[in-house]
């Protein structure tokens, strides 16, 4: 045996994962404090993209799963004005079961001389092919509507007539009974804008209301089960499309079928969710600073822990990878918080806001949306993560020997920026990969990129400033300047997490606030009163005198209607037609047409001639002239309209400039005289009531016509603007609340900026107690500081508020832009209450600290 | 020689005690501490690591409030004033300087001074901290930052900061426990020197015997007592 005993060799095996692994456990045995934050941060921005995706995707997939109820059949074939004729419907028999209904508008009149407008569906015996008819009172009543003069009405109705279930009400010239009152129903989302009650009757009853006149505005819709479930083959439903197409081409009938059952809600859907889109982004980005920041402050205690395992051996990738263990394990436990919650999203909006979603929603899970959500959510940690961990890594174990001041690191850190940078490009790239406009995804992207760049510019500038002139009276106040030009300030952290919440708020109120005051300038100053349908021509006269036997001051106009759809440009199919997105509208469904000799008023003729007043050759017809152009039409083109069965085809013989706001009668297409003047058709008229009218008259005048003229329907302006009013509203509200989500990410973000200062901040306050600072001096100097930081914020999100809800109105919507001054101070309110609240937490803290512990001599 | 009988008090401590809450229960800081320092006199506090020294500093600063006792400085009970009220004695009659000189890092020289001025009310609190600052021979670094200064420097700015005032009372914890020899000796020159000119009484923390010996008296802690007040020393020497 010699003296030395031989030393066994080291085992030889390098470090690896298993020790990162065991030293991030260690090291979060001791608790992750400061990092509730992050894991908070994380949860929220990956439960907003959760959430819109999923209830993006429970959206398409009720309209996907319910497509045969939305639309009543497998397939759906409709027409204004007239029935099927006895060879179309012999055709839709042969195809499988059909079941017909008629859907229009019409008076109700109760016995006291009240009267509502109401939406009417009448039905044949087979209906529902799909789905049931739901009756809320009396319970398990059945199809009472099959009873001849039996209805079926929605509640608000009996409000309205100041009826009950049994009583009997007037449609056109018959009296019907109450059966009970009207819940869902299928095909529910075939019916247009609804301005009344509806009312469900048969078919018989219809007959018997007299409603049924040639050119009624009555949309006949004819609804087609196929046999033995052959509908739910698509290539069945294309054939059965394509034999009535090609047996009746110049039928009009517009066809749909369960795969695509509301394709301008499917569009509208589409459009909403990619504007919440945005928020999501946002709140994905926003998290991730908190995440940065929170990560930053939790490495930055750690460094002395970091020198030491340095000095110990331990290797600057054995330190990265146990830290990034750390922040991937927190990651995770953020991103199954934030996929829980964003899966339930479809739940909650479906149980809370039952009533106001025009279909039920699909609540079963949707992996795809969780799966971006997740993706994304990582993408985002790695983002804000890398960089301060990489740089971490690197400190140097002199550290341990020298003040805490310096710096030094082993080398350099420009990998980990660039391991970042590639995360972000990688988020980029998934945001608009799952997105379906993708352009518009990219240039959102772009657009909050530079808000947050414009934000944190300003937070710096006004840094600057504070570093500058803190020099001032009183002492609370030149503590705050002081306090806000130091490194660490909040300046930028309240800029960025409040800054573009606020500014969505704003934006939001202002454009409401334009919009509403538009609607209400023009209806007071140009708005008929009433507009009345189905006038019949012959009683024009008749219907003249009545109202103004009331009022003889009223003013009346009128103009021939009737229906049609545009089945080609040029000769080309609309549906091969290349037109822009925003005039679409135009050829996806059946447009007012009216003839005329002469130019309508509020219109004027800004390209080609009017036809003369005897002009009596081929059909002409005068275009919207904005429209015209978005269909790529021009002078001398040829449309071709479907007008009760029949194609009709025109030539542009002029454009008009319309000014469709002073909502007098005025219509995309106005047709020669010659064209139009055979088909029947009934008149539309408006009245125009003076300044000041009491409601009593106008009631008067209404009720009149009621009684004598059954078959016309009256539409109160007042209740369209109304009805429009809430419509925005609630539009307005949902952004909003998806504003105020973003405002909640911020004040999440705002928090864990705020507390990675906190050391700082309460030894500064003890040392400002100790030289004489009384509580009050302190308490201002919080309060000042953070009011000062969250003002500052507030007005800019007003001026890029301001400037962005000015553009949008003017270029965009073309309205007049108004101003809100109510709409900034409350903004200015709620973000001067956000950093007051989290300035009081704050100070409390810091006030009740005891100095000792911050003072005692080492 | 007797001492004056209506000699006024600086500092006056009767029984004090401090205990303070720990995991492992409470536990005795200073226990039963009966101090008396005249105006005017520098006394010096030694004694080993733990005896209770900076809590007795904290103490008489207001900093630490007494378990038990009296604690009275300038004539002023410190039990009868509220938090608001201890700060303004400090701004107005009491100056501290720390070992680890704990000044602002985000204000200038002439800021850190001006502070207690500043927190007084008074509208020349630059012109007092100028003055204060020329007093330590740093009239030529008042714009400077603290990251920018020595330690030796920064420990002269703390000085001026505790005086600029003209307190009745300078606390000082450790002065010199961050500086070099020199420095130290330099720095502590600099206070004693003050210390005259303005008539202010001294305590002294210190581990340094050498330093203690230049106070008029030395008082020796251990375990949260005073094992001699060194009044009979005092005595002997003059």
């Amino acid at each position: 045996m010699t003296a030395h005993t031989a030393i066994a060799d080291p085992p030889s095996a390098t470090p690896g994962s298993s020790l990162a692994m065991t030293i991030a456990l260690r090291e979060l045995r001791a608790g992750a404090g400061g990092l509730v934050v992050f894991v908070l941060c994380i949860a929220l921005g990956v439960a907003a993209v959760a959430a819109i995706g999923s209830l993006a995707a429970a959206f398409d997939k009720a309209l996907a799963n319910q497509g045969r109820v939305l639309i009543g059949g497998d397939l759906s074939f409709e027409v204004v004005h007239r029935q099927a004729m006895k060879e179309e419907s012999a055709a839709l028999h042969d195809l499988g079961q059909v079941s017909q209904s008629a859907s229009f508008r019409a008076m109700a009149r109760g016995e006291d001389g009240k009267s509502a407008l109401v939406e009417v569906k009448a039905v044949d015996e087979a209906y529902p092919l799909y789905g049931e008819v739901n009756v809320i009172e009396p319970e398990g009543l059945g199809p009472a509507w099959r009873e001849d003069g039996t209805v079926l009405v929605q509640p608000i109705l009996l409000e309205r007539l100041g009826l009950e279930i049994g009583d009997t009400f007037k449609i056109g010239e018959a009296t019907t009974k109450i059966g009970g009152t009207l819940g869902q129903q299928p095909d529910r989302l075939a019916d247009r804008l609804s301005y009344g009650p509806k009312v469900l009757m048969s078919r018989d009853t219809l007959d018997k209301t007299g409603l049924v006149q040639p050119g009624s505005l009555i949309r006949w819709i004819y609804r087609l089960k196929m046999p033995n479930d052959a509908g739910t083959d698509r290539d069945n439903l294309t054939d059965a499309r394509k034999a009535m197409e090609t047996a009746f081409p110049q039928s009009g009938f517009a066809i749909r079928d369960w795969t695509d059952p509301a394709p301008s809600l499917r569009r509208d859907a589409q459009r909403f969710t990619q504007f919440i889109n945005f928020v999501g982004l946002t709140a994905l980005l926003l998290g991730g600073i908190g995440v940065g920041n929170a990560i930053q402050s939790y490495m930055a205690k750690k460094r002395d822990i970091i020198a030491t395992f340095k000095c110990l051996g331990a290797t600057s990738r054995l330190v990265l990878n146990a830290y990034m263990i750390q922040a991937t394990m927190l990651a995770g436990i953020g991103i199954v918080i934030g996929l829980a919650l964003g899966a339930l999203a479809p739940l909650a909006i479906a149980t809370l806001y039952e009533d106001a979603l025009p279909l039920p929603l699909a609540i079963e899970p949707h992996p795809v949306p969780l799966i971006v959500a997740a993706l994304a959510g990582l993408l985002t940690m790695v983002l804000f993560v890398l960089w301060p961990l990489g740089r971490a890594s690197l400190v140097s174990p002199a550290r341990l020997m020298r003040s805490g001041l310096t710096d030094e690191r082993e080398r350099s850190a420009t990998p980990f920026a660039i391991g970042s940078a590639a995360a972000g490009l990688a988020l980029f790239v998934l945001a608009i990969a799952a997105s379906e406009e993708r352009l518009v995804t990219a240039a959102i992207s772009l657009g909050i990129l530079v808000a947050f760049g414009l934000l944190l510019g300003f937070g710096a500038l006004v840094q600057r400033y504070a570093a500058r002139h803190r020099r001032t009276k009183p002492p609370a106040v030149a503590l705050a300047w002081a306090s806000i030009g130091a490194p660490g300030s909040l300046a930028r952290a309240i800029a960025v997490s409040l800054g573009l919440g606020l500014g969505l708020l704003i934006a939001v109120a202002l454009i409401h606030g334009s919009l509403l005051t538009e609607i209400e300038s023009h209806v007071e100053v140009d708005a008929p009163a009433y507009y009345f349908l189905d006038v019949e021509p012959d009683s024009l006269a008749a219907f003249q005198k009545t109202a103004k036997t009331v009022e003889p001051d009223a003013k009346m106009d009128n103009a021939p209607m009737l229906r049609g759809r545009i089945v080609e440009l040029k000769g080309v199919p609309v549906d091969k037609a290349e037109v822009s997105p925003d005039t679409r509208w135009v050829v996806s469904g059946d447009r007012g047409l009216t003839y005329t000799d002469s130019v309508p008023g509020s219109s004027e003729v800004e390209e080609g001639e009017w036809w003369s007043e005897d002009y009596d050759g081929p059909p002409l017809v005068s275009f919207d002239g904005e429209l015209a152009r978005g269909l790529g039409l021009k002078l001398g083109d040829m449309v071709t309209v479907n007008i009760l069965g029949r194609n009709v085809e025109a030539k542009i013989a002029s454009m008009r400039k319309i000014d469709w706001e002073s909502l007098a009668i005025n219509f995309v297409m106005v047709f020669s005289p010659s064209t139009l003047k055979g088909a029947p058709h009934r008149l539309v008229t408006t009245l125009e009531l003076p300044k000041g009218t009491p409601p009593e008259t106008e009631a008067e005048i209404v009720q009149s016509l009621a009684e004598r003229f059954p078959l016309v329907t009256a539409i109160k302006i007042g209740d369209i603007v109304d009805a429009a009013r809430a419509m925005l509203s609630k539009l307005m509200a949902a952004i909003s609340a998806t504003a105020g989500f973003t405002l909640l990410i911020g004040a999440a973000v705002l928090a864990g900026a705020v507390s990675a200062g906190q050391q700082r901040r309460t030894y500064l306050a003890v040392l400002y107690k100790t030289l004489g600072a009384t509580r009050r001096q302190i308490l201002g100097a919080e309060l000042i500081e953070f009011g000062l930081l969250g003002f500052a914020t507030a007005l800019l999100a007003v001026i890029i508020a301001t400037v962005t809800a000015w553009a949008l109105c003017t270029f965009a919507f073309d309205i007049t832009f108004v101003f809100d001054p109510w709409a900034a101070i409350m903004t200015i309110a709620i973000a001067l209450a956000l950093v007051l609240s989290v300035a009081a937490i704050t100070t409390w803290r810091v006030l009740s600290v005891k100095a000792a512990p911050y003072l005692r001599a080492e | 020689m007797d001492q004056p009988l209506k000699q006024r008090r600086a500092i006056e401590l009767e029984d004090v005690h401090v205990t303070l809450p720990s995991r492992a229960g409470a536990v005795a800081i200073l226990r039963g501490i009966d101090l008396d320092v005249s105006l005017g006199e520098a006394v010096a506090v030694i004694g080993p690591s733990g005896s209770g020294k900076s809590t007795l500093l904290m103490v008489t600063a207001g900093l630490e409030r007494a378990t038990s006792g009296r604690v009275t400085i300038a004539g002023t009970d410190l039990g009868k004033l509220d938090e608001d009220g201890l700060a303004r004695l400090r701004a107005s009659k009491i100056g501290i300087v720390f070992q680890s000189f704990h000044l602002v890092p985000t204000m200038t020289a002439i800021e850190n001074v001006a502070l207690p001025s500043e927190f007084l009310g008074k509208d020349d609190a630059m012109d007092v901290a100028r003055e204060a600052l020329d007093e330590v021979g740093l009239s030529h670094r008042i714009s400077h930052f603290p990251g920018q200064l020595s330690g030796g420097e920064q420990q002269r700015v703390a000085i001026a900061r505790a005086l600029s005032t003209r307190p009745t009372l300078i606390l000082a914890d450790e002065p010199t426990g961050n500086l070099d020899l020199t420095t130290g000796t330099h720095v502590m020159d600099l206070l004693f020197a003050l210390k005259e000119r303005t008539d202010a009484t001294l305590l002294l923390i210190t581990h340094d015997h050498e330093l203690a010996t230049r106070c008029d008296r030395i008082v020796s802690v251990a375990d949260g007592r005073i094992v001699d007040d060194g009044i009979e020393a005092r005595a002997s020497v003059s």
